[in-house]
């Protein structure tokens, strides 16, 4: 990955916090959409223009601010190529389901603005709207997760990226024979995040 | 490395993965929301009594089974239209005749049809687009309004003004007197219109579709005056009320089942209940304060809510079709609702029973063997 | 994508292009198929293609008593009809009416009876049954899957759902009893569901709260409750 001009450094930080917050909410919408956590445990904010839900445990919302808050770090860094989001069965130790989002920085030498217009934030809104709307609709064809299901948060980072101790090495964990369905992108002036499930599908 | 290729894995890029383990859920998935098909009529304890077996059953065979489109619609002029594949049947609830009064050529489909409000014509709107206005009287068509990209579903009138939604989104205004018929578009969709009905005054339009949203638009604007975003799937049922004008419910789909009640002033959420089940229609009697909802997945019910100032209240579930009940209309004296399925049926529910000197002619032609609409 | 380069992707356009006309299943459905579907539009699948597939299944039907798994003919054939009409039962759909002939079919086949494939045909068609209960105490008095932790899962998770939990109780028992397999999974769906009973239901427990292996009960026999509604037939 080559390294980030520095005149863009603004442009990139901007743009990583709109990432960062994506992945939070992106995340708690698909734990509360997988029954990961009960509905009771989540309330209704708006955001980008829709009503998101969110967790309201303190545990869970600990548990996940620790994790945007690196992946924010490793963001800004230019660090970042992937997340995904693993579903596993408690008791068998399956991997069930995984979520990844591609995250491109999108190489424009100098961007026309370091900072997002009002035209880049409605669109930007417009498309993570979309987005979202698919990651919901995806109920519609997902097996319901049976048993007790857990998740884990995986990155793919460049090799040379400062790694703190509760991070440690992985394999990818992808799903065996699964269906694979790819969902709308969004982009920011910096970054481009493509978004796709894969899941085990027994009829 | 060749594992790492394998998986397609750059060599400069490691896989992290957060350490600690999630926290544990504190409850277990609730299974109860697991099955829950209604195996009776439920009754609330309430005076009213409910008729829980329709009045009169056709076959309708071959109605599409797609929630997108409105392919029943009840005249003025008490004259059921309903379309089967490329034809649109009217059957006539005073004589009981039926006739074919439009068919497609072989091209497309019907995907909406809707009555103008004094029950004269018929609009009609097909998958590949165009709008067609038959007269009823002549059994002829008036004429073909082309101008969407995709399929129309859903139509709406106000007086001259036939309001139709299409799957890309947009919303087109014709005003059918006039040679170049499309006076108005409304782009706040980003998905198919399944939902439109104007407010009985002509003052304002709503709209819902698969991009899970709510519009109220203000008559003469192109830019919406409210957008609601609180249905999670997509919104098919909208309905105004007939007593309170500001009011309008909206229902949402398979993964919402919520009833939103709107205050169109304020653009404020005045009520909620959750159905269950996918809503596919709303109905609202002229007469009692109730409301009707439709549903499909996964109860395929009917149910009666008393709509009230202590709030929504349900009265009756009523297990109505063996599939999902996609279509509905309301007779013109508000008495007897007809629902359509993909079991095939045409069902009339007598959904408001008190004393009236004209009844809804469904029974004209005594007897009580299923016809067939064809 | 190139980590998943081998498979292949599905876009979710045309999925949630018609997301209302997909019935929810507890299985999920094959987003690759059921995309396939909803690419076409109403005007083909009047077509022919729909019919002559499904005359060519019907067809192979007629002679799967020579095939040596007659049943997989069967399973074949339903998992066509799931995915050409991803709204479920319908009309045209026939769901439910295949899902009935091929549970009936293979009733006394001594072959089949745990077989897990032949009970999932009857969980499925479980869902459009109006009386599940009676269904569960057919196969019970048929012995059909009754082997299978897949048996008292659904037939107490009935129960459950309809919040009877002291019902769903004695389901287990009776899988206990059988030592229905995979025991393992079994043993963990009972934990799972007394662990749902303290806090749905907290006022049905009575003794036991832990995970502890339940006593044998000597004195149980297998009952014919599907005598006792009266009923010949599910």
């Amino acid at each position: 990955m080559a390294a980030v001009p520095i005149r863009s450094n603004l442009s990139l930080r901007g743009s990583s916090r709109l990432i960062s917050e994506f992945f939070e909410y992106a995340v708690n919408s698909i734990l509360f959409q997988r029954g990961i956590y009960p509905p009771e445990d989540f309330k209704v904010v708006r955001k980008y223009g829709i009503s998101m839900l969110v967790t309201v445990d303190e545990e869970v919302k600990t548990y996940i601010r620790k994790i945007i808050s690196q992946l924010h770090r490793w963001t800004c860094g230019g660090k970042i190529q992937k997340v995904a989001l693993v579903i596993t069965n408690k008791d068998s130790g399956e991997d069930l389901e995984r979520w990844q989002f591609n995250v491109e920085i999108l190489q424009k030498d100098t961007p026309i603005s370091p900072e997002n217009t009002a035209q880049d934030d409605t669109r930007i809104q417009k498309e993570v709207q979309a987005l979202i709307r698919q990651i919901t609709a995806t109920v519609t064809f997902l097996p319901q997760l049976e048993g007790r299901c857990t998740f884990n948060v995986l990155v793919y980072a460049d090799r040379d990226s400062e790694v703190p101790t509760d991070w440690v090495d992985s394999d990818p964990r992808l799903i065996k024979n699964a269906e694979q369905v790819q969902l709308r992108s969004f982009s920011t002036n910096m970054h481009k995040i493509d978004c796709q499930v894969a899941y085990r599908f027994d009829p | 490395e060749s594992v790492a290729e394998a998986c397609g894995l750059d060599l400069n890029t490691r896989i992290l993965a957060f350490k600690p383990d999630a926290p544990e859920s504190k409850k277990p998935v609730d299974l109860r929301a697991q099955y829950n098909r209604p195996q009776k009529a439920v009754v609330s304890q309430t005076k009213r009594k409910f008729a829980t077996t329709p009045e009169r059953v056709l076959d309708a065979p071959g109605i599409v089974d797609d929630y997108y489109l409105n392919l029943l619609d009840w005249s003025n002029l008490n004259a059921v239209a309903i379309a089967l594949e490329r034809n649109v049947y009217v059957w006539n609830a005073d004589s009981g005749d039926v006739s074919g009064l439009a068919e497609t050529d072989e091209s497309t489909y019907v995907a909406g049809v809707k009555w103008s409000q004094d029950g004269t014509f018929l609009s009609v709107g097909l998958g590949n687009g165009l709008v067609e206005i038959y007269d009823v009287e002549s059994q002829k068509k008036l004429r073909t309004m082309a101008g969407h990209q995709s399929r129309v579903g859903v139509l709406a009138w106000d007086r001259h003004i036939l309001s139709s939604g299409s799957r890309s989104g947009a919303i087109h205004h014709h005003d059918v007197r006039i040679a170049q018929h499309k006076v108005g578009e409304l782009l706040g969709h980003e998905s198919e219109v399944c939902g439109l009905a104007w407010r009985s005054d002509g003052l304002q339009l709503a709209s819902g579709g698969n991009d899970n949203l709510v519009q109220i638009w203000d008559a003469r604007s192109s830019i919406p005056k409210f957008t609601k975003t609180n249905h999670t799937a997509a919104v098919k049922a909208v309905a105004w009320c007939p007593w309170q004008s500001n009011l309008l419910a909206t229902g949402g789909g398979t993964m919402d089942k919520k009833i939103h009640f709107w205050n169109a002033a304020t653009g404020s959420r005045v009520n909620t209940v959750d159905a269950g089940s996918q809503v596919t229609s709303l109905t609202w009697s002229p007469q009692l304060k109730e409301i009707i909802s439709t549903h499909g997945f996964p109860d395929n019910n009917l149910s009666v809510w008393s709509y009230g100032t202590t709030g929504v209240t349900k009265q009756v579930d009523i297990p109505a079709h063996d599939s999902r009940v996609l279509y509905s209309a309301l007779s013109p004296d508000g008495r007897i609702l007809s629902t359509a399925a993909s079991d095939e049926n045409l069902k009339f529910w007598r959904v408001n029973d008190s004393e009236t000197k004209k009844r809804t002619g469904i029974f004209s032609k005594a007897g009580t063997t299923n016809m067939t609409i064809r | 994508m190139n980590t998943t380069a081998k498979q292949t992707q599905t876009s979710i356009d045309i999925i949630e292009q018609a997301k209302e006309n997909i019935e929810p299943r507890r299985q999920g459905h094959s987003a690759a198929a059921i995309s396939k579907t909803f690419s076409k539009d109403h005007e083909q699948k009047v077509s022919n293609q729909l019919h002559e597939e499904r005359i060519s299944f019907e067809e192979k039907l007629q002679i799967a008593d020579r095939e040596e798994d007659p049943l997989q003919v069967w399973i074949d054939y339903i998992q066509w009809t799931l995915n050409s009409y991803p709204q479920g039962n319908t009309s045209e759909s026939g769901l439910l009416s295949l899902l009935e002939r091929c549970s009936q079919q293979f009733v006394k086949s001594p072959i089949y009876k745990n077989d897990i494939r032949y009970l999932r045909i009857w969980m499925q068609y479980a869902k459009y049954v109006e009386d599940p209960a009676e269904l569960f105490s057919f196969l019970s008095l048929h012995e059909i899957g009754t082997n299978f932790s897949l048996y008292y899962e659904e037939f107490a998770g009935y129960f459950e759902s309809n919040g009877l939990y002291k019902k769903a109780e004695d389901v287990y028992q009776k899988g206990f009893l059988r030592k229905a397999k995979p025991f393992a999974r079994f043993q963990q769906r009972y934990d799972q569901f007394l662990h749902r009973k303290v806090i749905y239901a907290p006022d049905t427990i009575t003794m036991r709260q832990t995970n502890e292996y339940p006593p044998l009960q000597t004195t149980f026999q297998l009952s014919n409750p599907h005598q006792q509604n009266g009923r010949s037939e599910v």
